[in-house]
């Protein structure tokens, strides 16, 4: 038995799977994941307002340690709930699941170009704040910025197939 | 192209054979829960798989699946 197929018994063996395999279920577990996200953005926001600060550092701290608390377990449930389909590599699974995560990806992709897009656009606002190009930008701000797009990336198909997934058939009828 | 429905037979045949869900994926090389959405007429099987269906029930493809619901027995 090699690593993956270890990690796959034990996601199919998670009480977790069992415990968010329903629609309603999933669905509260990928709106606290979000939340998780949507802390660390705030965070971004914090860094960009108030760095270099004392306040600034432990605002944005806090705001990750508990985006990082919380959406650690609940990617983990996520996986379980979703059986692998985006955590297991594919020669693990069959013509449905491989689709369900084409599906996945696809509308994370949009998803993700939409938050890109919008940065963008933020991005140019606030440069042209005052009407001059002239801005500052605290370094404090270049690390966070590149795991939260990480962490964005990274989960963002996942909450889409959490969401969209429907309540599996029972164990056997 | 979300309303294509295609029937299948598969509770019926895997009853009468008494062979679980389980047993079936695991022949088949799927999930066990993808037996489950197929039978539950959520998810349309490949050519390849609804062959290999067949095959493993050894009954012509037609017998497990149709665009048509199945008449009921006795009808």
């Amino acid at each position: 038995m090699d690593t993956w197929e270890k990690r796959r018994e034990r996601l199919e063996n998670m009480p977790a799977g069992r415990l968010w395999a329903t629609r309603p279920a999933r669905r509260r577990l990928v709106a606290v994941a979000v939340a998780a996200l949507m802390l660390l953005w705030a965070g971004l926001v914090v860094i960009a307002r108030y760095a270099p600060s004392d306040l600034a550092r432990n605002v944005y701290l806090s705001m990750f340690g508990i985006s990082l608390l919380a959406g650690l377990p609940v990617t983990g449930w996520l996986h379980a709930g979703t059986r692998g389909v985006l955590y297991l590599p594919e020669r693990f699974l069959d013509e449905r699941q491989l689709a369900e995560r084409r599906r996945a990806f696809t509308s994370a992709h949009r998803a993700t170009s939409l938050v890109l897009g919008s940065l963008l656009v933020l991005a140019n606002l606030w440069s042209f704040e005052g009407g001059r190009l002239t801005f500052t930008v605290p370094v404090a701000l270049l690390a966070p910025l590149a795991l939260t797009l990480f962490v964005t990336h990274y989960t963002t198909p996942l909450l889409v197939a959490a969401w969209q997934a429907t309540d599996p058939p029972d164990d056997d009828e | 192209m979300s309303n294509e429905v295609v029937y299948n037979r598969i509770p019926m045949l895997r009853a009468e054979r008494g062979i679980s869900r389980k047993d079936l994926a695991a022949a088949l090389g799927v999930h066990y829960q993808t037996v489950g959405y197929l039978e539950r007429g959520e998810y349309s099987p490949s050519l390849f798989l609804a062959l290999r269906i067949a095959e493993y029930f050894e009954v012509p493809v037609e017998v497990v699946f149709s665009l048509r619901p199945f008449a009921r027995l006795g009808s």
